[in-house]
């Protein structure tokens, strides 16, 4: 299996679950952002998270096609990039935290757009090869 | 790809990102732990997530070589009995940072040791092989 097919089929399902959850719970979504921007310590492993997923992402699969492979790259970055930004500048994340869900459509957004994209993955993700 | 280069190329620069982050935001770091170890949640989650890294990195790797890759194997117990001690005594684990801590410049030698290791990590996963 190409290792773009294995990251879609870990990140999609998991990407529709945060959409989905967050369309659901708006409120609690909103009331965990507070509280993580409040917390240092919580930035902290957010950011110890998404930076090790992100280089390992990087590391199987880094190419800039024009097709839907696109999106893990894209996504390795964010997440690494993400990640350098919580554990190095978690004042910074906070304060861009508090700007980015300060307006109240930003969370349905981002959750349709979370949604999307790991809908889409999980299709290339799990949809039978061509030719199998 | 040998699975010590891929351990080294993920643990080397999440290390030095993480020795950077810790001489960068002293405060906020020895802050943070203040605050973690009265949270017994967080020190259940951060064993949680030690013990996973640590038992993924000595199944990839856990030789006692003598050589650069006994850094990844030493790492990869490290995590293993600290994720063991803060998910089976998170009392003890408390007690153990408040003194580990304690010292003035515990944060910044914390941070140095920990940059040197993952600039070295970093060299050895991304230098092109011979």
């Amino acid at each position: 299996m190409p290792p773009a097919v294995f990251i879609a089929r870990i990140v999609g399902p998991v990407f529709v679950v945060i959409g989905v959850s967050i369309l659901l719970n708006e409120p609690i979504y909103n009331a965990i952002v507070i509280e993580s921007v409040h917390s240092p310590t919580l930035i902290y492993f957010s950011g110890l998270l998404s930076l090790p997923l992100g280089i390992a992402m990087l590391n199987v699969y880094r190419a800039w096609t024009a097709d839907w492979r696109v999106i893990i790259t894209a996504l390795g970055w964010l997440l690494t990039i993400g990640g350098i930004v919580r554990i190095g500048l978690p004042q910074t994340t906070a304060v861009l935290g508090n700007a980015i869900f300060a307006t109240a459509a930003v969370m349905p957004i981002v959750a349709v757009v979370v949604l999307i994209l790991g809908g889409l993955l999980s299709f290339e993700g799990y949809r039978p090869a061509k030719g199998a | 790809m040998q699975p010590v280069v891929f351990i080294a190329r993920l643990v080397g620069p999440l290390f030095v990102v993480l020795g950077i982050g810790c001489l960068v935001n002293q405060t906020i770091y020895a802050d943070m732990i203040g605050q973690a170890i009265l949270v017994p949640v967080l020190i259940y989650l951060s064993g949680l997530m030690a013990f996973l890294a640590g038992v993924a990195m000595l199944n990839g790797y856990h030789a006692w070589t003598v050589d650069w890759r006994i850094i990844i194997t030493i790492l990869g117990w490290v995590l293993v009995v600290a994720g063991i001690i803060r998910i089976v005594l998170p009392g003890a684990a408390a007690v153990a940072a408040i003194a580990l801590y304690s010292g003035g410049y515990a944060m910044a030698i914390v941070g140095i040791i920990v940059l040197i290791i993952g600039g070295f990590l970093s060299f050895k996963g991304y230098r092109t092989a011979k």
